[in-house]
């Protein structure tokens, strides 16, 4: 096959992956309980750097549910479960309670 | 629920197979488009901050004609239409300062970067005692600056998603008052919306000309 004949083949072939792409929101996390440095916060599985220093954060998700968890050590806990809409903003605000870490949403 | 997934037209399809072929036929090494030697995370960041700040500059003035667009309205579907548009702005805006985002990444980079060079002339022994504190107090200054550029773009951040809660929720409003009451009070919420974008986006717009990339 000549180069710009395979070129045109692949181009063909890539419509079908990039054609569609995924509809997004975004999550505003905000820490209102000390945490830990070595605590890891979790969304979807997705280790978020640094949380444990920052007061609020803002992550693009795909749209969905959404699961937010705290791992400590080896202990992974999970904190909550929301969806998250497309073009839209889910704040989700972290708070101790009973020395727990408790999650509100407000979609 | 269920993820969503929004379909690329289909000019916008040929545009992508257009643009895939031509990078093939012009058989360009993908390696050629790679960072150079020289280019460190903090280059990387100052080239690419003043692309961002111009970027997050048309945003804002798109979300400014969209606040102008809902003042004419006349109709709730219309004004329904306008405020998924609004949002859809926003979020565009919002994704390029989001603090998993690309850019947003090299600024932890760049940082992580400025301060490891900053601590490694601290304990610089090659150098002449008054070379090696001038060249600490040049990374103390980058570092800052690089310090004062990722909180700013983190402020951004803040910003926008500040915006798009008003938006969002303004919108929500206006939905449960074509419910209870008229269709003509629906579009006066979102009509009177048009204050709330303009004054967040007159913030931005002074906040985002004076974000600053650091001077490396």
């Amino acid at each position: 096959m000549t180069r710009p004949l395979l070129a045109f083949a692949v181009a063909c072939a890539g419509i079908g992956f990039s054609g569609c792409v995924p509809e997004s929101g975004f999550v505003e996390i905000k820490r209102k309980v000390a945490l830990h440095r070595s605590d890891v916060l979790m969304v979807n599985k997705t280790a978020v750097a640094d949380f444990a220093t920052r007061e609020s954060m803002v992550i693009k998700q795909p749209a969905g549910m959404t699961t937010l968890a705290l791992k400590r050590g080896e202990r992974v806990e999970k904190l909550c479960e929301f969806p998250i809409s497309k073009n839209r903003l889910t704040t989700v605000t972290l708070t101790a309670a009973n020395a727990l870490v408790r999650c509100t949403t407000q979609s | 629920m269920r993820s969503g997934f929004r379909c690329l037209t289909l000019r916008s399809q040929i545009w992508s197979a257009a643009l895939l072929v031509a990078v093939s036929v012009a058989g360009a090494p993908l390696g050629a488009f790679a960072a150079d030697d020289t280019q460190t995370p903090l280059t990387e960041f100052k080239s690419q901050f003043n692309e961002v700040r111009k970027n997050l500059e048309a945003a804002n003035g798109r979300i400014q004609n969209g606040a102008r667009a809902i003042e004419k309205l006349s109709d709730p579907q219309s004004a329904r239409k306008q405020v998924d548009e609004l949002q859809a702005l926003v979020s565009e805006a919002l994704s390029i300062v989001s603090d998993n985002g690309d850019f947003a990444s090299l600024g932890t980079k760049a940082l992580a970067y400025s301060r490891s060079k900053l601590e490694q002339m601290r304990k610089e022994t090659r150098f002449e005692d008054k070379d090696r504190k001038a060249l600490e107090q040049r990374w103390e200054k980058i570092t800052t600056e690089t310090e004062k550029a990722v909180s700013d773009l983190n402020q951004a951040g803040r910003e926008f998603a500040q915006l798009l809660r008003v938006i969002q929720t303004r919108g929500d409003y206006a939905k449960e008052v074509l419910e209870a009451e008229s269709a003509e009070a629906m579009v006066k919420v979102i009509q009177n919306l048009a204050n709330d974008i303009r004054n967040g986006s007159e913030v931005l717009k002074s906040f985002i000309r004076t974000l600053t990339p650091p001077d490396a």
